[in-house]
């Protein structure tokens, strides 16, 4: 098994950049956590459906990658796809891309009558904790190791099928609140497995974003399930998470203050500048370099100085700043472009 | 206010506050009081979904509003059509619409199909997961004016080039208009697949294809 080592042109471990931070003493760089998963797999060669289900290869993957970018943090799952498939939802596994849900599992709302939470004693459970003791093992002393529990409203959601699941939020809110009780509960679990081996945590609910639903549902359907989950999961792993939801947050940012969030990940859409007067005395701002329109798709000198903007506006943000993708990398991304972007990190003075 | 007024009202208003039932009361009522179907659809339900564009568009309203308003649309819909004329919608201009192969991610194809059907549109939906030369072949075989293709995945975008590259091969190319929209897409991408236009959400895509067919809006 290869082991996590030191990128030799830092001075500094991401684990001593990540205290250092949070002590607020001097850093050697910016810190940078680009949202990479399956693309990892393209260093060791290995398939998407591999990677998800090899655990050796996905810590190998994982492990591949820090030692070529040297960036900030490690996650894995179970995430939203492993938990939802946990529970019982059909997931697609392609060679390439990434894994996607292929139909609806939670057709009548009676089902939930035999449903139980998810155990984390289940094989597919079982996978996750196996790779993530792994890159935990691999990365122990070097960088932290935070895996993503996903998000309550989105594994919902994809349970249910997200059409419907909207629409009951309106015409079966009693259901929609059981159903993520169970979703709660089974994340609650995940957590107990992970603290096992993990630094702190992720969680995302794309779902959960204004531009699909209101405030007023994401008071009632997101925000309390979120904020169970965050404080159970700190009082478990000591540490706050980090969260990312699509899209324009901005109408559910006085929620974001609300929740014990250590770093929010925003949307390439959102204004960091604001981002910064706005959330930046409370928590750690991630983001938000645009996956599309410059991780994949831009030139060299666009991603250079789409850096350098975004570390202009946020680098003395006052919880700090981590260089995030707005999302997860694409997987066509070419792993340059990856490449330029820690290289042009490291040359900025901070 | 005459009887027929207060049930587009109550039909139009229905639309807009997600009452299935009552639009389609009040839609029972209107062909039972002997008024044209047409009319209803146009004047009550159409209204009403004009009103929830606007609230859309203005952040007052939310996908799932929508959809629940589309829902009341279709309530009162399923109650006026059967009554409609016979020849009614054969001059209305054809889409074909659908989610590229690879994707299922449907929520935003589906609120543009019901957005342009609301808008005269004749939807021709091929779903999700859809294999790329279903789009041309459909577009043939249906003399299409318009096809609108949707993904949220990055990993499938390139799936919409590929369409517009098999509508040449099929040599439809210049026969049919291409509208891309979806997360990850943008003006700049439609740009440079060489799709007609990009727009950023349901009400803009009415808009857009009304430009790109140069129709009376």
């Amino acid at each position: 098994m290869i082991r996590a080592e030191k990128y030799t042109a830092d001075q500094m471990t991401p684990k001593e950049r990540k205290q250092a931070t949070e002590e607020k003493s001097s850093i050697d760089r910016l810190p940078v956590i680009p949202f990479i998963g399956e693309i990892t797999g393209k260093l060791t060669g290995t398939t998407t459906d591999e990677y998800w289900h090899d655990a050796k290869k996905m810590a190998m993957s994982e492990i591949a990658a820090f030692n070529r970018l040297g960036h900030d943090e490690l996650s894995c799952g179970p995430n939203t796809i492993g938990i939802s498939e946990g529970l019982g939802a059909e997931i697609c596994y392609p060679k390439e891309g990434m894994p996607y849900f292929s139909g609806r599992f939670l057709t009548d709302y009676k089902m939930l009558d035999q449903m139980e939470p998810l155990r984390t004693d289940s094989e597919r459970m079982k996978f996750f904790r196996e790779a993530g003791e792994q890159i935990r093992d691999a990365a122990d002393g070097i960088v932290d190791v935070c895996p993503s529990i996903g998000g309550p409203f989105t594994i919902a959601a994809n349970l249910r099928g997200c059409e419907y699941f909207l629409r009951d939020c309106r015409k079966e809110p009693e259901m929609v609140h059981r159903l993520l009780r169970i979703v709660t509960d089974s994340m609650k679990n995940a957590i107990d497995m992970i603290s096992g081996y993990a630094d702190g945590f992720r969680m995302a609910d794309p779902v959960a974003s204004p531009a699909l639903i209101s405030p007023k549902y994401f008071r009632e359907f997101a925000f309390p399930y979120l904020k169970e989950l965050m404080e159970y999961g700190f009082q478990k792993i000591g540490q706050r998470p980090s969260l990312h939801i699509c899209g324009n947050t901005y109408k559910v940012w006085g929620y974001f203050r609300e929740m014990p969030i250590r770093a929010i990940s925003l949307d390439n859409i959102m204004d960091l500048a604001k981002a910064k007067e706005e959330l930046g005395h409370q928590m750690i701002l991630m983001g938000n370099i645009d996956p599309v329109g410059i991780i994949l798709h831009g030139t060299k000198s666009e991603l250079q100085q789409e850096i350098r903007r975004e570390a202009g506006i946020a680098k003395d943000s006052e919880k700090g700043y981590i260089m995030a993708s707005g999302c997860d990398v694409p997987y066509q991304t070419d792993w340059k472009k990856l490449d330029i972007w820690m290289d042009e990190v490291r040359k900025l003075t901070l | 206010m005459s009887l027929k007024e207060e049930l587009l009202k109550r039909m139009s208003d229905g639309v807009v506050d997600m009452e299935e039932d009552e639009v389609a009361e009040a839609a029972q009522e209107f062909i039972d009081s002997g008024f044209p179907a047409f009319e209803g659809i146009m004047n009550g339900l159409i209204d009403g979904m004009n009103r929830t564009s606007v609230l859309f568009e203005e952040e007052e309203y939310f996908v799932t509003d929508v959809l629940l308003c589309s829902d009341a649309m279709y309530a009162g819909l399923n109650v006026l059509k059967p009554y409609l004329p016979e020849e009614s919608g054969d001059n209305k201009k054809k889409a074909v619409i659908g989610v590229v192969e690879g994707d299922t991610h449907d929520i935003g194809k589906n609120l543009v199909k019901i957005m342009m059907e609301t808008a005269g549109f004749q939807m021709i939906d091929l779903g999700r997961d859809v294999p790329l030369q279903k789009f041309v072949d459909t577009a043939k075989e249906e003399q299409a004016d318009l096809v609108c293709l949707s993904t949220l995945m990055t990993t499938t975008m390139g799936g919409m080039k590929t369409v517009i590259e098999l509508l040449k091969d099929a040599g439809i190319r210049d026969q049919v208009k291409v509208m891309v929209g979806g997360g990850p897409v943008s003006q700049s991408f439609a740009a440079k697949i060489g799709a007609d236009g990009y727009s950023q959400n349901a009400v803009e895509a009415v808009r857009l294809a009304k430009d790109l067919l140069q129709t009376a809006s």
